[in-house]
């Protein structure tokens, strides 16, 4: 058995878009939290006025995480001059941003071009998946053993929630290391593990079962502190346990408010609104997460995979992604324009690399981390602008390359967090959020 | 090959696939060598949809795909560590067949000497039971991976071995020793340690056991798949469709990535638990343990919240526990409905969820 191309089982969890987990409703618990350790004053310190926060102008943040790896040049940078082993089926199109082309199957996101902007220089070196992914979600190269919190868990530490949801969600489930590290299990994003594309899409257990009233759950509630009273002895030392009860006073608050609950209902949304993101997962999956911004949601994640193209790329990419992510992302960016929300909401939208120029001969493209694109919207980020180019082969930055920690900072000083602060975590190691990263003051403030 | 290094043998091997692994000893060519064991291993569909078969492919092999290294060429099975290939000369073929390799590799598992195996074992068995491994995680025993306990390691591989890898024997020293009694209450010599076992560390429970634990307190019989009915949840050997065992952590066994139950809290479980048809139907199933103690009309309400505690706490309520529920028993109109939410209370509180 010669197993010849390198798309084999590494890559094997890639290829589909997360159907398995959908179907069989696999719970993606907080991802990485190598440690789960004492943090025992950690909930006293959450409960204080944190520091290192002035008022930036985004107040959320949407990351839409295009799982596998989005090929840069058949998508943000496209190389007409290229030889065709390079530059692939794919032509490029104007956009409404002078100067800047995308794909030609970008066509929306090309009329929404001038409130989005590019790094085409994104460089990283971890063509891994699990290592890439782990790096761009946290801004920090893997740490054996050790759990770096991601971008969602420090806003969340950070920007306290507003209203009765949990301040940071994952749709339709969690990225992998999008969890909280060793912030803790309370800072790890809440998920209704399902597709808001299917139709009978609910957030499980929102509503009371049949038998039960809002006074027998009180009653429940009061029965439940009593009995528990002898546990909270364990509590100094143990972490999770005092995550569970911090948990029931969330999930309470949740299910009290209606108002809260109706956030995760598009079904609430006019048909033609609802056609407009496109019924796909990716579509509505984005329209959910303006709803939940809406709501005073935080950070969300939109995970949308399938982008790990090792073979037969072109008529793939141009038969589903891409059309399905053009109109979700347009329509994303433009409803957020519309209703007045673009300059307090951070779009961000990436994947753990970008994809070898050279094609190889399964007419696809296999893992390059050298050189990729990023692109970002909204939050006080000037649009219509690109950062740092590739070179004429999408190869390597030729100019101005971009490293996680760079884009790290930008999130940060987005939300107004100051990024030069440190966590410190249990066991006292102190990780400055962004690493010595800096913010793109081409595009922010 | 990578899910028995990683299973059996504690390592990591996916890094060295391409490269130089950058964290551990492994190169390219130790990565393929050891995946050639796997070169006569084929698979063949079966009747039914998904039904898959192994099968013996007499022409199978593996070739190098590493990015350095010997590319291209034959991978030679080669133990890992070892320098030299397999002698498969040396092998006794059964007639007819070729040498066996795996077996060799078997043998190799279990062979006195051999580091891996044995340590990745005992650190598991000493997982299971301590909640955390002595080398954590317990599938990536690196030679960078930091020991939390020096010769402990060693000195429970060594008794595995000599025991000729008798798991009773090892399970039996774990749960006899100081260590494994050792208090979960904190004191203030011990309370910020994760990791040497000064004290217990409380923690829940695997989603099968909970379930388990949750269908035994609450009287409620449940019924998995085709199995019969009085099949327990973590006696399942195939996966069965279970939402609840799924949000309290299950493995679903299908990445590598996630071998490992996930035993944080999260907001979905506080939700099942709180809110869901499922487990309130256990508390008001008609032959559950609150039905029964009703249906006893000679027990009293003080009798009945007793049963009720000793029945998921294992002990009887303190006064003052019993004082504040028996309030609240005693204004109650609807007898079962009180009692249901007393045993919801109960197994819902962290004395009942976690193992301490």
């Amino acid at each position: 058995m010669d197993r010849e191309s390198l798309n084999s089982i590494a890559c094997a969890e890639y290829n589909q878009v997360s159907r398995r987990q959908l179907m069989t409703s696999g719970v993606k618990v907080g991802v990485l939290s190598a440690l789960g350790i004492g943090l025992t004053d950690y909930f006293q310190m959450a409960q204080a006025m944190p520091k290192g926060i002035d008022s930036g102008k985004a107040t959320s943040v949407v990351l839409l995480w295009l799982g596998g790896g989005p090929s840069h040049i058949d998508t943000w940078d496209p190389k007409p001059d290229a030889p065709s082993e390079i530059r692939g089926d794919f032509k490029p199109l104007n956009t409404k941003a002078d100067g800047i082309q995308i794909s030609e199957h970008f066509p929306m996101i090309g009329q929404q071009m001038d409130k989005l902007s590019l790094i085409r220089s994104m460089t990283t070196g971890e063509a891994a998946h699990e290592r890439g992914t782990h790096y761009m979600m946290t801004g920090f190269q893997p740490i054996p053993g050790f759990g770096v919190p991601s971008f969602g868990s420090v806003a969340s530490h950070y920007l306290k929630g507003k209203g009765a949801l949990p301040p940071y969600i994952a749709v339709p489930s969690p990225v992998m290391y999008g969890g909280a590290g060793f912030l803790g299990a309370a800072l790890d994003p809440f998920s209704p593990d399902a597709d808001p594309n299917n139709p009978g899409f609910r957030v499980r257990d929102m509503d009371l079962p049949d038998g039960m009233t809002a006074e027998r759950m009180d009653r429940r509630k009061s029965l439940r502190a009593t009995v528990d009273g002898l546990f909270s002895k364990l509590d100094k030392a143990s972490d999770r346990s005092k995550t569970v009860n911090s948990f029931y006073e969330r999930a309470y608050g949740l299910l009290a408010s209606a108002e809260a609950r109706a956030a995760f209902d598009n079904i609430q949304e006019r048909p033609e609104v609802r056609d407009a993101y496109g019924r796909t997962q990716v579509g509505q999956s984005l329209l959910l997460a303006r709803r939940l911004v809406e709501g005073g949601v935080r950070f969300v994640t939109v995970q949308s995979g399938g982008w790990d193209t090792h073979a037969g790329a072109f008529n793939y990419l141009k038969g589903g992604p891409m059309p399905a992510l053009d109109r979700a992302l347009a329509t994303f960016t433009n409803d957020l324009a519309q209703r007045g929300l673009l300059e307090k909401t951070l779009i961000v939208v990436m994947g753990e690399f970008g994809r070898t120029p050279q094609i190889n001969r399964d007419g696809g493209r296999d893992h390059h981390a050298r050189c990729f694109s990023v692109a970002l919207g909204g939050g006080g980020i000037s649009g219509g602008k690109v950062v740092g180019a590739s070179d004429a082969r999408g190869f390597e930055p030729a100019e101005r390359p971009v490293k996680p920690e760079d884009l790290s900072a930008t999130i940060y000083k987005a939300l107004g967090i100051d990024y030069t602060e440190s966590l410190t975590s249990p066991e006292g190691v102190r990780v400055t959020l962004s690493r010595g990263g800096r913010h793109l003051h081409e595009l922010i403030g | 090959m990578e899910t028995v290094a990683q299973a059996f043998l504690g390592q990591r091997m996916a890094c060295a696939r391409c490269h130089k692994h950058p964290f551990d000893k492994w190169s390219t060519d130790d990565y393929w060598n050891f995946a050639a064991f796997m070169g006569k291993v084929g698979t063949r569909g079966g009747t039914v949809e998904g039904e898959e078969f192994l099968v013996y492919e007499p022409g199978g092999n593996v070739i190098n795909q590493s990015v350095t290294g010997k590319r291209g060429r034959v991978a030679l099975p080669t133990l890992l560590g070892e320098k030299q290939p397999l002698a498969i000369a040396n092998i006794q073929a059964k007639p007819g067949m070729e040498p066996d390799v795996l077996d060799a590799f078997a043998k190799w598992c279990t062979a006195p000497d051999n580091t891996f195996f044995a340590r990745a074992t005992v650190n598991r068995l000493w997982s299971h039971y301590l909640g955390r491994g002595i080398v954590h995680p317990v599938d990536d025993m690196r030679v960078t991976t930091p020991v939390a306990v020096p010769g402990l390691l060693e000195a429970l591989s060594k008794e595995l071995i000599e025991s000729n890898f008798d798991i009773r024997h090892i399970t039996k020293l774990i749960l006899n020793s100081r260590t494994y009694q050792t208090a979960a209450e904190p004191n203030a010599t011990n309370t910020l340690d994760d990791k040497f076992f000064s004290r217990f560390y409380p923690r829940p429970m695997l989603g099968q056991v909970f379930l388990d634990v949750l269908n035994e307190a609450t009287g409620s019989q449940e019924r998995f798949g085709d199995y019969p009915v009085e099949t327990k949840a973590k006696q399942l050997s195939l996966p069965v469709g279970s939402y609840f065992m799924d949000t309290f952590g299950r493995s679903h066994r299908e990445f590598l990535a996630e071998l490992e139950p996930k035993l944080e809290p999260t907001l979905v479980q506080t939700l099942h638990i709180l809110n869901s048809a499922y487990v309130n139907n256990k508390l008001r199933d008609g032959n559950g343990v609150v039905a029964e103690l009703i249906k006893d009309t000679k027990l009293s309400d003080a009798q009945r919240v007793d049963a009720l505690y000793l029945r998921t706490f294992c002990r009887l309520p303190e006064a003052s526990e019993k004082a504040a529920v028996m309030k609240v028993v005693d204004a109650a109109s609807n007898k079962s409905e009180v009692l249901q939410d007393l045993l919801w209370a109960l197994v819902a509180a962290r004395e009942f969820t976690f193992i301490s």
